[in-house]
């Protein structure tokens, strides 16, 4: 079971963090699991590396990493109405942008995206195409560019306002409550926040198993820049990435058929290969082997895929990968949807498997 | 006055089902009523009595309470079907929406994660027919708490924005309805000759139908209607959008009653009032529509404030356009006596005259 609150979880979610601008979640993560760790730093591209003492020394050195950032729309210019009009900084889904709000800025102001009023609609191509993205603005609520440019500048990014929450009929958690077994939660940036909170479990875990090295990445969305960065770095044994990833497992239209790619409530996804990686088959038997000895539910994503940290950790040194995620439903949007239970199951596999990760990979190194 | 915007504008009333709203109006009205009623359809109805000697002029300030919405139409597993009336689709991917069931419930209307989608499909939206609300409860428990025909609204707090801008869901028309109130607020210490009724009416939204059977129970000497109108925005056409902050818009046309609009206007200026008119060639696309032609017909003015992103979530108005619209209309309830509802009435010539 992680340690994580509800309140921990929640700030983990609502905070912004854009590509190159993880300095609040950073903070906040840092707070958390100082007490937990034997050494703290941050490296030149603003990744924070934990080391972690376990009950027993690891024989090989264990990377373990989540990315803190999460995709965003990015200020480029405020025009003299005052509206700031926007490029999108990661893949944002731009379908899911009209009438959304958003915090603007570290400051975090209120602002909202606006469309034309239906009724000014010239022809009914405009309600089928997906607006561009540079063909929209942020209104913050100023009378004119001055107004606007008092408060906000070009560069800094703009991120989904929306809250943590329990799905279903209203109710609320405190924040000292312990995360529920299970249950579906909505709010942004699962992609990657389930993946720094799988993280932070085990680095709050004071009778982790082993050593680790926990490594919270930056830039992720725009092309795993951190891991690219720490993987040269820090030169790990292994790698395991932590993921929040891609579930399309709604009934969809009536009529289509499509491959759900993950389902929620069925456990944590094991990735086999995305379109970056072949995960080590060593480690995914050793992944399997364990799930079933301590029966936790996994189930494996769709091939061929995506990619994630650990592309961009292997990539100059080559060093064995493994990939878990827990499934979130409409990533890359403003309200995504996780099963709480397949979290649990993800931190459990993951804790689980660290004993024996050394003598499973070095069993089948080469004779 | 913000408090009351916030409170109406977070509030339950889709078109036909005001009546949680219209009790929560009834409530606002009463310490500044004579008389509140809720008639057969829930239009709420306020009465304040004017100074003057009976018969007193009757003036009828009307405003829509009722909202767009959406409404459950399938139950498939654990996900809802649903289909909107005037809510563009585009406007509800990605949103956290509240279902109102037996109690109200958390849902999302999600997307495909846009890694799976090919270039045509990120060029264009889904359809109303490709979206679900994401209820995460199971079948068998969803269907205890949800029914077919439950209405749907976008779970949206009123955001504050910069200066006196605010954000927010159904701002069409509770931001007018705002104004009314706080009229009747602001006539507690000024003294009108009239009496000033107030209305709060249901399914303006569908086809003004509230303004029909209010009006026609009523039978008002005069009417102001409030309503929204467009406010500019990036891409919004030259003509027909006002500027937020720019004060009450005034709407002119055949809807309206010459005299009435003259009087709004002279208002405006004699009181320095900033103001912009709205030039409307026929249908003005409110309440005046109805009330005009209602009970033998009401002599109808209307006053209007800019809302950008109208009929969406994210609606933006700015605060001095309400305080001056309640300024606006209270001199207006301080100036409706007898003499200007007499002068009101269309006149036949003198024949003497003519003739000579």
């Amino acid at each position: 079971m992680t340690a994580l609150t509800w309140g921990m979880l929640r700030q983990l979610t609502e905070t912004p963090a854009g590509p190159g601008d993880e300095g609040a979640v950073r903070d906040l993560i840092a707070r958390w699991i100082q007490p937990h760790v034997q050494a703290l730093r941050i490296d030149a591209l603003g990744n924070l590396i934990a080391e972690k003492k376990g009950v027993v020394a690891a024989p090989m050195h264990i990377a373990v990493a989540a990315h803190m950032d999460e995709v965003a729309l990015f200020i480029t210019e405020i025009d003299e109405e005052g509206f700031l009009h926007m490029a999108s900084s990661g893949g944002v889904n731009a379908r899911t942008l009209l009438g959304k709000s958003v915090q603007v800025g570290s400051d975090r102001l209120p602002g909202v995206i606006g469309w034309l009023p239906p009724h000014h609609a010239k022809n009914s191509d405009e309600f089928t195409k997906t607006p561009d993205v540079n063909d929209l603005v942020v209104d913050i609520g100023a009378d004119d560019a001055k107004a606007a440019k008092a408060k906000v500048k070009p560069g800094q990014r703009m991120i989904f306002d929306t809250p943590l929450r329990l799905l279903g009929p209203l109710q609320s958690l405190n924040d000292d409550d312990p995360l529920p077994a299970q249950g579906r939660i909505s709010g942004k940036a699962f992609d990657d926040r389930m993946g720094c909170a799988t993280l932070m479990s085990l680095l709050l875990d004071d009778a982790l198993p082993v050593d680790i090295t926990a490594v919270f990445t930056v830039q992720e969305e725009i092309g795993l820049r951190g891991a690219l960065a720490a993987g040269l770095g820090l030169q790990p044994d292994v790698v395991i990435a932590l993921e929040g990833t891609v579930c399309d497992d709604l009934p969809g239209s009536r009529h289509e058929k499509r491959f759900p790619t993950t389902r929620l409530g069925d456990g944590p996804a094991l990735t086999q290969r995305d379109g970056m990686v072949v995960v080590h088959p060593p480690l995914l038997q050793h992944f399997l082997r364990v799930a079933a000895a301590y029966h936790i539910p996994t189930q494996f994503k769709r091939p061929n895929i995506g990619g994630t940290d650990a592309a961009g950790f292997a990539r100059w040194l080559g060093m064995p990968t493994g990939i878990i995620s827990t499934p979130c439903r409409y990533i890359h949007g403003p309200a995504a949807v996780a099963e709480l239970s397949d979290f649990h199951a993800g931190v459990a596999l993951l804790r689980a498997s660290l004993p024996e990760l050394a003598s499973a990979l070095a069993s089948h190194s080469h004779p | 006055m913000q408090d009351i915007l916030q409170k109406l504008c977070e509030a339950f009333g889709p078109s036909g089902r005001e009546a949680i709203l219209a009790a929560q109006v009834a409530e606002i009205m009463r310490p500044w009523c004579d008389d509140v009623s809720i008639d057969a359809l829930w239009n709420v109805i306020g009465v304040k009595q004017g100074a003057a000697p009976e018969p007193r002029p009757r003036l009828m300030l009307m405003a829509h309470m009722d909202e767009i919405s959406m409404m459950v139409t399938a139950i498939e597993g654990p996900f809802l079907r649903f289909r909107q009336r005037f809510y563009d689709p585009r406007l509800l991917v990605g949103q956290t929406v509240l279902v109102y069931g037996r109690e109200p419930i958390i849902g999302v209307v999600g997307d495909r994660p846009p890694h799976l989608m090919d270039a045509a499909e990120r060029q264009h939206m889904p359809r109303i027919d490709d979206l679900v609300i994401d209820t995460g409860l199971d079948a068998e428990t969803l269907a205890t708490w949800v029914q077919v025909g439950d209405s749907v609204l976008v779970q949206r707090p009123m955001l504050q924005l910069l200066g006196q801008r605010v954000a927010g869901k159904a701002f069409d028309n509770r931001l007018s309805l705002t104004a009314v109130l706080s009229t009747l607020e602001a006539l507690q210490s000024v003294q009108h000759p009239g009496d000033v009724i107030v209305v709060a009416s249901v399914g303006e939204e569908m086809n003004l139908l509230g303004a029909q059977t209010a009006t026609f129970g009523l039978r008002p000497d005069l009417a102001v209607v409030l309503d929204v109108t467009f406010g500019k925005q990036p891409g919004s056409p030259t003509t027909g959008t006002f500027k937020l902050g720019s004060g009450p818009v005034i709407g002119v046309g055949p809807n309206l009653h010459p005299c009435i609009t003259d009087k709004l206007l002279d208002l405006c200026d004699s009181l320095e009032i900033p103001h912009e008119q709205e030039l409307l060639p026929a249908n003005s696309g409110t309440d005046a529509w109805m009330v005009q032609v209602t009970a033998g017909g009401v002599p109808t003015g209307l006053v209007g404030m800019a809302i950008r992103n109208m009929h969406s979530p994210v609606e933006v108005a700015d605060l001095r356009d309400l305080r001056r619209t309640v300024r606006l209309l209270t001199a207006f309830a301080t100036a409706a006596d007898q003499a200007f509802v007499d002068d009101l009435a269309y006149r036949l010539p003198d024949f003497a005259e003519v003739t000579a």
